[in-house]
């Protein structure tokens, strides 16, 4: 992971030519193959790729956390083959309707700008993802220098709390 | 502590409150009165964005003496920062899913030869 303290970007070469990572991401039946990281699994992909077109991909969790499936839908908005795919990214229903705020689960932002990026290298494929949306005010608060740093002075265990309320 | 990160996203969506909270992360801890000098914002309205960082879980505060000292709550900076890492980490294992799918074709391709 990278950032330049306004997004998340995951950049990686993947060891196919350009245009298999692009139907991997394109073609329905291929994502539900990778979709699903680690002990996950993608039981279904829907995909409307068309600029305004929507898609819906399914993620189950394994048995040992309980087996829950969720849900990513979003509209692409700018197709460019085999070079870029713009899309939002949403916890969704079954159907693509996003989740209201009150059944979201903890954490979740609605509405994430996702860009992917496909760049051919010597026959394989650099492959950029990068999110925007959310993030942007607390990355930039991380991204000062010395952060961490004055985050670690400042245990709780230096801390007296205090009941202070108003 | 254990808000909702979006809470936290929302509350440092505000220009001032994410300078005061920068301020907190170089300076460690300071009393309320401080944090009002560094900003042109009138110490009403800094203290209206002390109380949104507090709601949000950002900032807590202990009185000393007669000050009020706020500094960043980083059990709840920790929880955020854990959840970045967390949307990085998916998509790793996404990424090594789709490379080990590569690998497992073009296997079977030639497999098939």
């Amino acid at each position: 992971m990278a950032s330049d303290g306004t997004q998340i970007v995951i950049s990686r070469i993947i060891n196919a030519p350009v245009p298999t990572v692009w139907k991997l991401w394109t073609d329905p039946e291929l994502v539900t193959h990778w979709w699903g990281p680690e002990d996950y699994t993608s039981p279904s992909a829907t995909i409307d790729l068309r600029e305004g077109g929507s898609y819906v991909f399914s993620m189950r969790a394994p048995d040992y956390q309980g087996g829950a499936e969720s849900f990513t839908g979003g509209t692409y908005q700018r197709i460019v083959p085999m070079e870029r795919l713009e899309f939002t990214q949403n916890i969704t229903d079954a159907q693509g309707v996003p989740l209201p705020p009150d059944r979201l689960p903890e954490n979740f932002s609605q509405n994430v700008h996702t860009v992917v990026e496909f760049k051919d290298v010597k026959g394989l494929t650099e492959l950029t993802i990068t999110e925007r949306g959310w993030t942007r005010s607390l990355m930039s608060v991380f991204a000062y220098a010395g952060m961490h740093q004055s985050l670690d002075k400042f245990t709780p265990a230096l801390f007296q709390r205090a009941s202070v309320t108003d | 502590m254990s808000r909702s990160p979006t809470i936290a996203f929302a509350a440092l969506a505000d220009p001032t409150r994410l300078g005061i909270v920068d301020l907190l992360a170089r300076r460690g801890e300071l009393p309320a009165g401080d944090i009002s000098t560094a900003f042109t914002s009138s110490a009403s309205a800094i203290s209206q964005h002390l109380k949104v960082l507090r709601e949000a879980g950002l900032v807590s505060v202990t009185r000393r003496a007669q000050q009020r000292i706020y500094r960043l709550d980083t059990a709840s900076m920790a929880e955020v920062e854990g959840w970045l890492s967390d949307r990085a980490r998916q998509w790793n294992g996404r990424l090594d899913a789709m490379a080990a799918y590569i690998e497992k074709t073009r296997q079977e391709t030639h497999d098939g030869e």
